[in-house]
C-alpha cells in the first residue's frame, strides 16, 4: 500500500491496531528490563497486561508513552509511531500512571483543569459526574489527599478525557474495595464505549474480571499470550472425587492426572489437558461427588512462573 | 540505623564544611589585616575611616574594638558569618525536621520511636551539636590567627547560640507549615526582618535601642575580641537561650499536637476556591509566584544596602591606597566613586540572580524525578513546549528581579543623602541578566545530557566561577585564568558603559546551551527516580 503514509500492520478490517509493539526492547546498561515485546491489541479489546513486581510492565508502558526510548523495536498507537510522531500517538492515549504524583500546592480541581486543558479542553459535566461517582473531593491541595484520592485525580482525568485508549498502569493502587468496584464499572463504561483498554497489573482478580485478553510478562519477556479462555485450557484444573466404593482403576496410570492424593474415599488430584480419559476412567466407578474447579488467575499465574520455560501449549 | 545517627549523617557533612570554612576565613582576616595595617598609625587611620562610616556599621555592625586584628575581624566578619550560620542553621533544621516528612522519607522512621516527640528531641539534640562544631570553627580560626583565648571562644559561642536560636524558630516554622519550602520561607523572613532591624540600629546614632529587638542584635551584643558591657552580654546571652529553649520546646507542644505530614498554616486557608489553571504558563506562574515575592526581596535588600553604604565605601576606598590597589587588580575600575563601587558590586546581584536560575532548572529536574511532569507530556504537552515556558518564565523573573534591585540601590543611594540616576541604577543591575542567561543554558545542558547533575552544576558553576574570580584576582592570577570565569565578563556597569557585544555573546552562549539541552531532553528517557 504505497499511498498509505503509516506503515501500520494492516488488520483484517484496514483499521491500524490500537497497540502494535514490534520487538519493543530495553536496556539500561547491562540490565534487559524489556526483551523483545512483540503484542497487538485490537481496538475495543480490553487487554491485560500481567506481570509480578519487575516483570517490564512500566518500562513497557513508558516507551508506549513516549516517556522512555526503545533500545530496538517499535511501537504504533493507532497507526502513529511513537519514535517519530510522539504527539499524534499521545493524542489517542489517557494514561493513568501507578503512582501520581500530584503537585503539593494545586488542588484537585486545578489540577484536573490543567490536565484537561492542555489536551485542549473537556467536558466539565462529564468531570463533575466522575467526581461524584469517585466520590473525589477536587477543593483539597495536592499534599491534603491520601495516596488513593491522588489516584482518583489521575483516573477522572483519564476518562474525562473521552480517549481511544486508556493505558492504566496499576490503576487501582490505593484504592479502596468500594472503589475499585467504582473503577471497574468505568472499564465497563469504556468497553460499551468501544474504548481500548490497557491494564498492566500484579493483581489477578482485577484482570480476570475485567479483560478479553491477557499478556503475561516475566523477567522483561513475554511468557505468553491469549485470551482468557486460552490460558485456561492450556493449564490444569484442580479435581476432587468422592467415591461410595474403594475405585478399581488406578488414576494414577491416566492421562494428565498429576499430584494424586488418595486418602480411604477421597481423591485429589491435578489434571491437566482435555478431560475425556479421566471421565471414561471414572464410568465404572461408584462417584458419590466430584468437583471440577477452574484455576484462578492466581494459581495460573503461580504456575507460569514456577517453571523457567514458557508453558508448552495444548494437549500433550 | 538508629534516627540519632541518621540525623547525624544528614548535619554532619554541612557542619564541618561551614565549621572549616569559617575557620580559613577568620585565620585569613587575621592574616590580613596584620599584612595591611601592620603599625598602630596605620590603625589609627583605620579607626579614623571607618569608625565614622554610617554604611559600614549597617552593613558589618559596630565595630568597638577594629584597632586590633581580634576586634576587626570580629566586626569585618562578624554579622556576615553570623547571618551565614543562621541561613545554614534554617535550612538544615527545616530539611530534617519538615523535608523528610514532606517528602515521606522518615515515615518508618516516626514509626519505629516511642513518638514523633522523641524524634524531635533526638533531632534538636543533633543539631545543637551541630550548631557546636560550626562555632568551634570560628574558635579554631580565631586561634589559629593568634587572636586569643577568651574572644576565640566567645566568637564560637556567640555563632553557635545564634545558629541554635534560628534553628529553633525553624523547628517552630516546621511544626506550622506543611512544606519544607514554607517552612524555611517564614523562618527567613524572620532572619531578613532580624538583619534589617540590626542595619537600621547600627547606622542611626539615636535609635541604638532596636537592635534589642533583633536576634542578630542580641548575638552583637555579645561583642567578642570589643569592648563589652558586661550587663548587656548578660542580657544578650539569657534573651538567646532563653528563647532558643522556649522555641524548642513550642516546637515539641505543636508537633505532639499535629497529624504527622499536617501542618497548621494549611487548614485555615483551604476554603479558598480554586482559580482556572489552563496552560504550562500559568503552571509555571503558579509554581514560581512564591519565589518570586523572595527573591525580588531579598535582591531588593541587597540592592537597597549596596546603595545605602556606597558613598561610605568610596569615601574609606578613596582614603585607603592599600585597598585600592587590591581592588583595582580584581576589576580595574575605580570603586573610588559611588557608580564604581555599585558597578562592581552588581556582582554580588549576578552571583543571586545566577543561583536563581540555576533552580529554576533544578525544579524543572524535580519535577521529572517525582513524575509529575509524566501527567503533563502525556496530556499533550510536548518536551520542548514545557522546558521552553519554564525557561522563558525564568527569564522573565530575571529581568523583574534585576530591575527591583537596580530601583533598591537607586533608593539605597538616595537613603544615605547622595544622588544617583535611577536609569544608571536599573541599567547596571539589569545588565547582570546575560550572565544569569548564559548559567541558564548550562544548567539546561547538564539537564539534558547528564540530569543526574543538574543541581551540582547549577550551584557548582557559579560557585567555581566566582571562586577563579575572587581568589584568581586576589592571587594575581594570569588574565586568561581570571577570563576562564563568566564574572569576570560582566562589566562594571554604571562605572562603564554597557558593553552589548560581551553582554550578547553572554547571552548567545546561554541560549546555546538552551537548545542543546533542549535538543538531548526531547530524545532522552524522562525518568522517574
Amino acid at each position: 500500500m504505497p499511498s498509505a503514509p503509516s506503515a501500520a500492520s494492516p488488520g483484517a478490517s484496514g483499521a491500524p491496531p490500537a497497540i502494535v509493539t514490534e520487538g519493543l526492547t530495553k536496556r539500561f546498561g547491562d540490565f534487559t528490563a524489556l526483551d523483545d515485546l512483540s503484542i497487538t491489541v485490537a481496538p475495543g479489546d480490553v487487554y491485560g497486561f500481567l506481570g509480578p513486581n519487575g516483570a517490564g510492565k512500566t518500562t513497557a508502558i513508558r516507551m508506549l508513552l513516549g516517556l522512555a526510548r526503545p533500545t530496538r523495536g517499535r511501537a504504533r498507537i493507532f497507526g502513529c509511531d511513537v519514535a517519530t510522531d510522539r504527539r499524534g500517538a499521545l493524542a489517542h492515549i489517557a494514561h493513568v500512571p501507578g503512582e501520581f504524583n500530584a503537585w503539593p500546592t494545586l488542588r484537585g480541581a486545578e489540577m484536573l483543569d490543567l490536565l484537561g486543558s492542555l489536551r485542549g479542553g473537556y467536558d466539565a459535566k462529564r468531570r463533575d459526574e466522575l467526581s461524584e461517582r469517585f466520590e473525589f473531593d477536587p477543593s483539597k491541595r495536592g499534599r491534603e489527599y491520601s495516596k488513593g484520592n491522588r489516584q482518583k485525580i489521575a483516573l477522572i482525568a483519564a476518562y474525562m478525557m473521552d480517549p481511544d485508549l486508556l493505558v492504566l498502569d496499576e490503576p487501582t493502587t490505593g484504592l479502596d474495595p468500594l472503589m475499585e468496584v467504582v473503577f471497574r464499572d468505568c472499564v465497563e463504561d469504556a468497553r460499551r464505549r468501544g474504548q481500548t483498554v490497557f491494564i498492566s497489573s500484579h493483581i489477578l482478580s482485577e484482570v480476570e474480571a475485567l479483560c478479553d485478553r491477557v499478556a503475561i510478562l516475566r523477567s522483561g519477556r513475554l511468557v505468553d499470550v491469549g485470551t482468557l479462555e486460552d490460558l485456561r485450557a492450556i493449564n490444569t484444573r484442580d479435581v476432587h472425587v468422592s467415591f461410595k466404593r474403594i475405585p478399581v482403576a488406578d488414576l494414577g496410570t491416566v492421562p494428565g492426572v498429576e499430584q494424586l492424593a488418595v486418602d480411604g474415599l477421597d481423591a485429589t488430584f491435578r489434571l491437566r489437558g482435555e478431560p475425556t480419559p479421566l471421565l471414561h476412567a471414572l464410568s465404572g466407578e461408584s462417584v458419590h461427588s466430584i468437583d471440577i474447579r477452574e484455576p484462578s488467575l492466581e494459581e495460573l499465574f503461580l504456575a507460569f512462573y514456577r517453571d523457567d520455560a514458557p508453558k508448552e501449549t495444548g494437549a500433550s | 540505623m538508629n534516627t540519632r545517627r541518621l540525623a547525624v549523617r544528614l548535619l554532619r557533612r554541612g557542619a564541618l564544611i561551614w565549621a572549616a570554612l569559617i575557620a580559613v576565613v577568620l585565620f585569613a582576616g587575621a592574616e590580613a589585616y596584620r599584612a595591611a595595617y601592620p603599625l598602630a598609625a596605620d590603625r589609627a587611620r583605620l579607626i579614623a575611616t571607618l569608625g565614622s562610616s554610617r554604611g559600614l556599621d549597617a552593613l558589618y555592625g559596630r565595630g568597638t574594638n577594629i584597632g586590633t586584628p581580634g576586634g576587626f575581624v570580629a566586626w569585618r566578619y562578624g554579622s556576615t558569618v553570623a547571618t551565614v550560620v543562621a541561613l545554614w542553621a534554617l535550612l538544615a533544621v527545616t530539611r530534617i525536621m519538615r523535608g523528610d516528612e514532606e517528602s515521606g522519607r522518615n515515615e518508618i522512621l516516626m514509626a519505629s520511636v516511642p513518638g514523633p516527640r522523641d524524634l524531635l528531641d533526638r533531632q534538636i539534640l543533633v543539631f545543637v551539636g551541630a550548631a557546636v562544631v560550626v562555632g568551634a570553627g570560628a574558635t579554631v580560626g580565631c586561634l589559629a590567627g593568634g587572636l586569643g583565648w577568651a574572644g576565640a571562644l566567645t566568637y564560637g559561642g556567640m555563632l553557635a547560640a545564634g545558629a541554635a536560636l534560628f534553628g529553633a524558630l525553624a523547628a517552630v516554622t516546621s511544626q506550622l507549615a506543611a512544606s519544607r519550602r514554607r517552612a524555611a520561607s517564614s523562618a527567613g523572613i524572620v532572619l531578613g526582618a532580624s538583619y534589617l532591624i540590626r542595619a537600621i540600629a547600627d547606622a542611626s546614632s539615636d535609635r541604638r535601642w532596636l537592635a534589642w529587638v533583633s536576634p542578630l542584635g542580641w548575638v552583637e551584643h555579645l561583642d567578642a575580641y570589643g569592648h563589652p558591657r558586661t550587663g548587656d552580654v548578660v542580657v544578650a546571652a539569657l534573651a538567646i537561650v532563653v528563647s532558643s529553649v522556649l522555641l524548642f520546646g513550642l516546637a515539641g507542644v505543636l508537633r505532639a499536637r499535629r497529624d504527622a505530614g499536617a501542618g497548621f498554616y494549611e487548614s485555615a486557608g483551604s476554603t479558598r476556591p480554586p482559580r482556572p489553571l489552563h496552560s504550562l504558563r500559568g503552571l509555571d506562574w503558579r509554581l514560581n509566584a512564591g519565589g518570586l515575592v523572595g527573591w525580588t526581596a531579598g535582591v531588593g535588600v541587597v540592592g537597597l544596602v549596596l546603595g545605602f553604604i556606597a558613598a561610605d565605601i568610596a569615601k574609606y576606598v578613596a582614603d585607603s591606597n592599600n585597598i585600592r590597589s587590591t581592588l583595582a587588580h580584581v576589576a580595574g575600575t575605580s570603586v573610588a566613586t559611588i557608580k564604581g563601587f555599585l558597578g562592581l558590586s552588581f556582582s554580588v546581584i549576578a552571583v543571586v540572580v545566577s543561583v536563581y536560575a540555576g533552580t529554576q532548572i533544578i525544579a524543572a529536574r524535580t519535577q521529572e524525578e517525582s513524575g509529575r511532569v509524566d501527567a503533563l507530556l502525556t496530556s499533550g504537552a510536548a518536551r520542548l513546549a514545557w522546558l521552553a515556558t519554564r525557561i522563558a518564565v525564568a527569564i522573565g523573573v530575571l529581568v523583574a528581579v534585576t530591575v527591583a534591585g537596580g530601583f533598591a540601590a537607586w533608593a539605597g543611594v538616595r537613603l544615605s543623602g547622595q544622588s544617583i540616576g535611577l536609569v544608571d541604577c536599573v541599567k547596571g543591575a539589569v545588565s547582570t541578566v546575560p550572565l544569569a542567561v548564559l548559567f541558564l543554558g548550562l544548567t539546561t545542558l547538564a539537564f539534558g545530557v547528564a540530569p543526574r547533575l543538574t543541581t551540582l552544576v547549577a550551584f557548582g558553576a557559579v560557585a567555581l566561577s566566582y571562586a577563579i574570580l575572587l581568589i584568581g584576582g586576589l592571587a594575581q592570577a594570569p588574565q586568561w585564568v581570571l577570563d576562564i570565569s563568566p564574572f569576570s565578563h560582566l562589566a562594571p556597569v554604571p562605572a562603564v558603559p554597557a558593553d552589548v557585544t560581551t553582554m550578547a555573546a553572554l547571552a548567545g552562549v546561554g541560549a546555546l546551551g538552551v537548545l542543546a539541552g533542549g535538543w538531548v531532553f526531547n530524545r532522552r528517557d524522562v525518568a522517574v527516580e
